[in-house]
């Protein structure tokens, strides 16, 4: 399990080392629904761009008002931590992404970038044929850059590691439905996040190891408090860890670069690329694509009934505004139901005492009911 | 005593006017006839037009349809429905001072403050009961991402239909093709709602008025080259682009901008313009200014500073053709170059500049406005390069706290002094 941790810690080593043993390009992406199938099959390594959670002292000037992960995304360029990427991707998702996305390309203009146009409006009777068509621009530009054709058998090939990978992943959340479960919340994330800045092939080894070793470990004695967390995309796993500090453990969350990274699979067809477009139009909608039918509170509610939380955890990152406009409906759903949440707002770095002592109180709100069930 | 009876009556008194019809009559009314008589016809029309569409929402003439900014409203004119427009009473309700109580209603009902505050604002009035009931909302995905979110949590709480047009990024033929293939479906659904067929000749006639606006705007804006502009810029970025936002299409959008051209080719013939002695010329970015009481502009142009244009008012879409509606109006929502990529805009900033001959830009960078804050040192980059000197203004268009008068009016006076002295 500690492997995962380093890996996500010394990613940037992780990604130039590989750079160094394969000689083949990087490429950073912006948002959850960027087509990584397509360039894993061109021979390029995605990585997704994840913020340090760092105090930012260079982007005010560029970014004034955006989000603190976006600004960051950009400081980690302009510090040179991203020296290894060669090429930048955004796939549409909200406008902060897209102005670190801008704002990086105006100084880093030898980069390859491309723009992956998503339909907002995903469950759109023409949105999968869109969404295809963006694809196949998207991989001819692939093809144009690197110089080599993607083929059939290559996409094939990608498809079945990233498939493999989602399976592996699933696995070990399934491991924390158990009422005693072998796996943290934190343990979990770190799998997660690093998985999307790995080659999924060796990811993929290490997941397989890592669900053996678990197998034998005993289950914790005190099952804790089991909480879901739901919010804006994170990178990092404070917030899991200061809640297994209080007796309490993640059992599931629904967040753009946890459980909705992997939750669902590409259905193989002739068509490729379709079958990629389904995948990525068919996942967990993030708060800003989920619109019309609005399918984000129902998938919430059956996370949190498979897993059995007792409480969410609702995490928003300042200025996230597809979190901000969607959390009404969220709070109101959750209010409906009766579930117990608490929300709160975080910033660049997580005020560590400040949230310990909002997280404990709302711990200790949730032990009464345990005890009445 | 008598303050709690006042402080208990006055909300009252005001809410039971802001949703009589008779009160928009009467606006109507005064926009008709008081404003053209004060020798303000644009104005007038404008409040004609606002009112008389106030008065047809609150007493359900016909199907009431909520749009934002972006939405192309041709569409409804041609459908013969009510439009109703959420942000401009966000900003009138700003106007008032109706804003900040409700901003706080929708504070209290999870809204973010982060949230961009003519949403919040939106959202509050709706929960005073202070803007009419909506059969159907409308909006777009292009520049606010706010913009569809919010309504779609307006429209689950009335239970009525909302269709999300989703606008690509990039203006290409497919892109146009999949814009203009939501824009007839939405048209024919709302067609259904209604119970009659659509017809196609309104549509073509909606178009053709659109043109006509369309063309006197760009005769107006020509005359803004003139010195002095004859055009204050702060009306220009209220009540003259709420008409370019909401009113082509309709015979009231037609009027309103050939009546601004000829009052403009006036002021112009005369040599008058918004600032007596203009000493510099300045270029506004971004949609909106704040519309609460405030004083940038009178203190700008106390200065001698003349806001003669903004990228808002810029008319960058082409004639539509009737021949192809759908398309026509697909092509206008894309040409948008706050759509895509950021040299478009960068591109059009620069232009701007040169085209108007500005001393200055000043980039209004409102509080939690996604698609304009993150570029806008990218746009000042690109001026710089031209030597055009670039005032990035915090601010916020529709909640007054975000305002300090002294805070800005020191950031405006370094601007300006830094001005004279390039001179």
């Amino acid at each position: 399990m500690e492997r995962f941790k380093e890996i996500l810690e010394d990613r940037h080593e992780y990604a130039r080392a590989w750079k160094k043993r394969t000689g083949g390009k990087v490429l950073g992406y912006y948002e959850p629904y960027m087509p990584e199938e397509i360039v894993y099959a061109a021979g390029i390594l995605p990585v997704r761009l994840l913020s340090q959670h760092e105090p930012d002292d260079t982007t005010d000037r560029q970014m004034y008002g955006n989000c603190a992960c976006s600004r960051d995304l950009l400081n980690q360029f302009i510090k040179g931590r991203y020296d290894y990427v060669d090429g930048l991707v955004n796939a549409e998702g909200c406008q902060w992404m897209l102005n670190a996305f801008q704002t990086t390309l105006n100084f880093k203009t030898a980069l390859f970038n491309h723009y992956v146009f998503v339909p907002d409006y995903v469950d759109g009777k023409t949105s999968k044929d869109v969404m295809r068509s963006e694809l196949e621009v998207f991989k001819k530009a692939l093809e144009k850059w690197t110089g080599k054709a993607i083929t059939g058998s290559a996409l094939d090939h990608a498809i079945e590691v990233y498939n493999t990978n989602r399976r592996l992943m699933r696995q070990v959340y399934e491991l924390r439905r158990a009422d005693s479960p072998v796996v943290l919340g934190s343990e979990a994330m770190e799998m997660v996040l690093a998985s999307q800045v790995m080659d999924k092939a060796e990811m993929n080894d290490m997941l397989r190891d890592a669900i053996a070793k678990l197998a034998e470990r005993k289950p914790r004695s005190d099952t804790g408090v089991r909480l879901m967390l739901v919010g804006s995309p994170t990178s990092d796993v404070e917030l899991e860890k200061l809640v297994e500090s209080l007796g309490a453990n993640v059992v599931i969350d629904e967040i753009c670069t946890g459980s909705c990274y992997f939750w669902n699979e590409v259905i193989p067809q002739p068509d490729r690329l379709m079958a990629i477009s389904l995948r990525y139009l068919g996942r967990p909608h993030c708060a800003l694509k989920d619109n019309n039918w609005r399918r984000r509170p129902a998938h919430i509610y059956q996370l949190y009934e498979d897993f059995q939380a007792h409480g969410v955890i609702i995490a928003k990152q300042i200025y996230c505004h597809p979190h901000g406009t969607d959390n009404p409906l969220i709070w109101k759903v959750l209010r409906e139901r009766n579930i117990p949440f608490h929300y709160f707002e975080r910033d660049t770095t997580l005020p560590y005492e400040e949230t310990r002592l909002r997280m404990e109180a709302f711990i200790n709100m949730l032990k009464p009911e345990l005890v009445l069930k | 005593m008598l303050g709690q009876l006042r402080a208990t009556l006055r909300p009252r008194i005001t809410n039971g006017l802001l949703k009589h019809a008779l009160t928009y009559q009467f606006l109507a009314n005064l926009g008709r006839f008081g404003y053209s008589n004060a020798g303000r016809r644009t104005q007038g029309i404008w409040l004609d037009f606002t009112a008389g569409q106030l008065k047809s929402a609150w007493q359900g003439e016909s199907l009431v349809v909520w749009g934002n900014a972006f939405f192309p409203f041709e569409l409804l004119y041609a459908l013969d429905v009510t439009p109703h427009r959420p942000e401009t009473m966000a900003a009138l309700a700003a106007k008032f001072g109706l804003n900040r109580e409700a901003i706080a209603c929708a504070e209290s009902d999870c809204y973010s403050p982060d949230v961009c505050s003519f949403y919040r604002c939106a959202v509050g009035l709706d929960m005073e009961g202070l803007l009419p009931r909506p059969d159907i909302i409308v909006a777009t995905s292009c520049l606010c991402d706010g913009a569809g979110k919010v309504f779609h949590n307006l429209s689950r709480q009335y239970g009525c239909d909302f269709f999300l047009l989703d606008v690509p990024y990039h203006d290409t033929p497919d892109a146009r093709r999949y814009l203009a293939g939501q824009l007839e479906e939405l048209t024919l659904t709302i067609a259904k709602k209604q119970g009659k067929p659509f017809k196609i000749d309104r549509l073509i006639e909606a178009l053709a008025l659109s043109n006509e606006a369309r063309e006197y705007l760009i005769k107006a804006n020509a005359l803004r080259k003139a010195v002095p502009c004859p055009l204050p810029g702060g009306d220009a970025i209220s009540y003259v682009l709420d008409m370019q936002f909401f009113g082509p299409g309709s015979p009231a959008g037609a009027r309103f901008f050939k009546t601004l051209y000829e009052e403009l080719r006036g002021r112009v013939d005369k040599g008058r313009g918004a600032v007596l002695e203009e000493k510099y010329r300045l270029l506004w970015m971004h949609y909106i200014k704040p519309y609460y009481p405030n004083d940038i502009f009178n203190y700008l142009e106390s200065k001698g500073a003349s806001v003669c244009f903004g990228e808002a008012n810029h008319v960058y879409w082409e004639p539509m053709d009737p021949g192809r509606p759908f398309e026509s109006l697909a092509a206008k929502m894309l040409s948008n170059p706050s759509v895509g990529p950021l040299e478009r805009r960068a591109g059009l900033a620069l232009k701007l500049a040169e085209t108007y001959r500005v001393d200055g830009v000043i980039n209004f960078s409102h509080w939690g406005c996604r698609q304009s804050s993150g570029g806008e040192y990218v746009i000042r980059d690109v001026m710089q390069k031209k030597g055009i000197p670039v005032l990035i203004l915090d601010g916020d268009g529709a909640d007054s706290r975000n305002y300090s008068k002294e805070q800005t009016r020191l950031r405006l006076e370094a601007f300006l002094e830094m001005l004279e002295a390039k001179r």
